[in-house]
């Protein structure tokens, strides 16, 4: 059992009372685990996301995370420690005005001195090829900028296991390769929601659909992560025809 | 679903006119503000108590919005019965606790919650935009009531589309308020950037308010004329706040 | 902060009152078109940060926020902090409706001296520190001024209300020095990033 991080059982959740999001999901995720979350907009894929770092609680069902059974607001602390999210609107993130005190700003939650967290932060930026944007105005960067320091700020709490909400929504092809790259090395467990089925493909095994409230496996993943959808001909064809191209919902 | 919204309810008193409401509550609450003797002040916690009930506002409402006054009044209970020079009850080393002082004190927070509960009848249960639409009509300045109209739009966006998402995000990041400089800090940072995101959507929200004809005023859309009820209602609660004023009871 | 309904003597809400009346009609004709939109989400800020609890100690208080509202609005601190302290009497049942003039005096009147006073030196954005500080000094300073003109109101109303003010008052200097350093660096963002808005 100790290889399960979430478990998630019954889980019910509504906005309000005439629109239920999530009716009776089950979701288990495991150690290693890399998930792709898929789904038409609005049907919950955030939610969950939320629900499971405890930002949001559900009407009813479990939720057992890292051991031990989470319901309260001072149960999810140690949750949140562990779980880094990235959020589908960078601009809810990025609060602080210099790129190194955002990045800074989780460390110092986990109850890092000012001087070690500013040097956690300034090692997460170096991995990232970030170096030179300490100082920056984290309001003035692009959006792939911007994308990366939030990762930036989530990576820097070292969490066991992060959740990705559409990390490459808004980001032109360039911006969106570079996040790829470095979402590809990550060693964590992943959930993470998108749309762009050739790189969940490359990237994760194990694709969940969110539909009605619920979560079903998807069909079997065409690709072995191992081999890019490009080397199947006709492939890429036939999961086109049942992505969704709209735009990111703006809820919650 | 907003923090904005009213407390729902269908009764004789919702239905009455949202100006002769606001109006009556204004006038109610002037009367109640100035009696000083008992009865008059009975009087009035007994009309607010009865306005509560003909608006059939559940009772944990209205107790939620009664508290921070007694939070308030509770100082005051706890301080003035001391305070008040008159006939002791009570001796506590060098302090006297005086029965004027206790009459007052009670006095006080009767008249507090007498108060309250009308507004929370009359105007609690009248959605923001009615109380708008009410300014209007009753011709407060034009920029005043379009100020009001606009506060209360961008509540609304602001609050859940904003600040919510932000504080969201603090926390998903493990912050935690604590009395310490980081959280003040923090909580700066984060006002700043309620602040500079606030503006620069209110300016779009604005200019599609425009775009749709809105000129700081809002549509003058016809005044329902006053029924019969409403004329009643007006002249009871007029008669009330005159028995009020009068401070003589049977 | 907000005085509740029922305490104040007849004299004391008239006068609140008809000051608050002057200072949002001298706001109001400041109320250009242009700056509608900067006023109306300073009131609904305003608003909003009321149901923000910040810790301060063992307890804790919402957010005031004058001092910031000042710095941004000058007089129109007025009307957008009337129509603001309306909507919370309304809605959360904090202060009330007859209280309504006097509370509103009692938080715009410090937010315009506080404009007045340190509104030059937060118009720096080259100097970050001096903007803090000025910022600083601006928060707590309103909210300092403020308890006093709330002082003043209660003791205007009755000699018996002096223990009540004191402790009141005392209630306050924590909340004056968390609401200081708040308004420091929120003040210090906006130097940085849109200092326009302190303008």
């Amino acid at each position: 059992m100790s290889n399960v991080l979430f478990e998630l059982r019954r889980i019910d959740f509504a906005y309000d009372d005439t629109r239920p999001v999530l009716r009776g999901l089950d979701f288990t995720l495991r150690r290693g685990e890399r998930v792709a979350l898929t789904g038409p907009n609005g049907c919950g894929k955030s939610t969950l996301l939320h629900i499971m770092t405890g930002l949001l609680k559900p009407s009813s069902g479990t939720l057992v995370a890292f051991g031990r059974t989470r319901r309260e607001e001072k149960d999810f602390h140690e949750v949140r420690r562990r779980t880094g999210l990235l959020f589908q609107d960078v601009d809810d993130q990025l609060f602080c005005p210099t790129v190194i005190e955002d990045v800074a700003f989780g460390p110092l939650n986990l109850g890092l001195d000012r001087h070690a967290a500013v040097r956690r932060a300034r090692a997460v930026l170096g991995t990232l090829g970030l170096d030179d944007f300490e100082d920056r105005i984290t309001f003035r960067l692009s959006e792939g900028e911007k994308r990366l320091v939030a990762l930036a700020g989530v990576l820097a709490m070292e969490p066991e296991v992060i959740l990705l909400d559409e990390p490459m929504a808004g980001l032109d092809e360039t911006a969106a390769r570079r996040v790829e790259e470095i979402i590809l090395t990550l060693p964590q467990t992943l959930v993470i929601i998108a749309h762009d089925t050739d790189f969940l493909a490359r990237l994760t095994r194990r694709t969940l659909r969110l539909h009605a409230g619920r979560l079903r496996e998807a069909p079997p993943d065409p690709f072995p992560s191992h081999a890019s959808p490009a080397d199947a001909p006709g492939g890429v064809q036939s999961i086109r025809t049942s992505q969704e191209r709209s735009k990111p919902c703006t809820k919650p | 679903m907003t923090c904005l919204a009213a407390i729902g309810s269908n009764s004789a008193v919702s239905r009455i006119d949202p100006r002769v409401r606001f109006l009556t509550a204004l006038w109610l609450a002037a009367c109640t503000a100035v009696v000083r003797n008992p009865p008059a002040v009975g009087f009035a916690l007994a009309a607010g108590l009865a306005l509560v009930a003909a608006a059939r506002i559940p009772p944990h409402r209205v107790i939620r919005r009664l508290v921070p006054l007694n939070i308030f009044m509770l100082l005051v209970l706890l301080t003035l019965p001391w305070t008040v020079p008159g006939r002791p009850l009570l001796n506590i080393g060098p302090a006297v606790l005086t029965a004027e002082g206790l009459q007052r004190a009670l006095l006080l927070a009767a008249r507090g919650n007498a108060l309250m509960l009308m507004m929370i009848a009359l105007l609690g249960t009248m959605e923001v935009t009615d109380i708008a639409h009410a300014l209007s009509r009753l011709h407060l300045p034009a920029r005043l009531v379009g100020l009001f109209i606009i506060t209360i739009r961008y509540i609304e966006v602001l609050h859940h589309h904003e600040f919510d998402r932000l504080a969201r995000a603090m926390k998903s990041r493990s912050f935690r308020p604590r009395a310490d400089l980081h959280t003040y800090r923090s909580y700066g940072y984060l006002l700043g950037m309620f602040m500079v995101r606030s503006f620069e959507r209110a300016e779009r929200i604005l200019r599609a308010m425009k775009s749709r004809g809105f000129d700081g005023r809002l549509p003058a859309l016809e005044a329902p004329p006053l029924r019969p009820a409403d004329i009643a209602f007006a002249v009871s609660t007029a008669f009330a706040g005159i028995i009020m004023l009068g401070g003589v009871l049977p | 902060m907000h005085i509740s309904e029922g305490i104040l003597s007849a004299p004391v809400l008239a006068g609140g009152g008809l000051l608050t009346a002057v200072g949002t009609a001298l706001g109001l004709r400041r109320l250009t078109p242009e700056r509608l939109p900067r006023v109306a989400v300073m009131g609904a800020a305003f608003f909003v940060a009321s149901l923000v609890h910040v810790p301060i100690g063992p307890s804790s208080a919402h957010l005031i926020l004058n001092g910031l509202c000042g710095l941004i609005l000058g007089w129109s601190a007025f009307p957008a902090l009337l129509v603001s302290l309306f909507l919370q009497a309304l809605l959360f049942g904090f202060g009330g409706l007859t209280t309504l003039g006097v509370n509103t005096f009692d938080m715009a009147a410090p937010a315009v001296a506080c404009a007045w006073l340190f509104g030059k030196a937060c118009n720096n954005p080259a100097r970050p520190r001096l903007v803090f500080a000025a910022g600083a000094a601006a928060g707590a300073l309103a909210v300092a001024l403020g308890c006093l003109a709330t002082a003043t109101a209660l003791f205007l109303s009755g000699r018996e209300f002096i223990p009540a003010i004191i402790a009141l008052a005392a209630a306050h200097i924590p909340i004056m020095i968390a609401e200081g350093l708040i308004t420091g660096w929120a003040a210090w963002f906006l130097a940085k990033i849109k200092p326009e808005l302190l303008r």
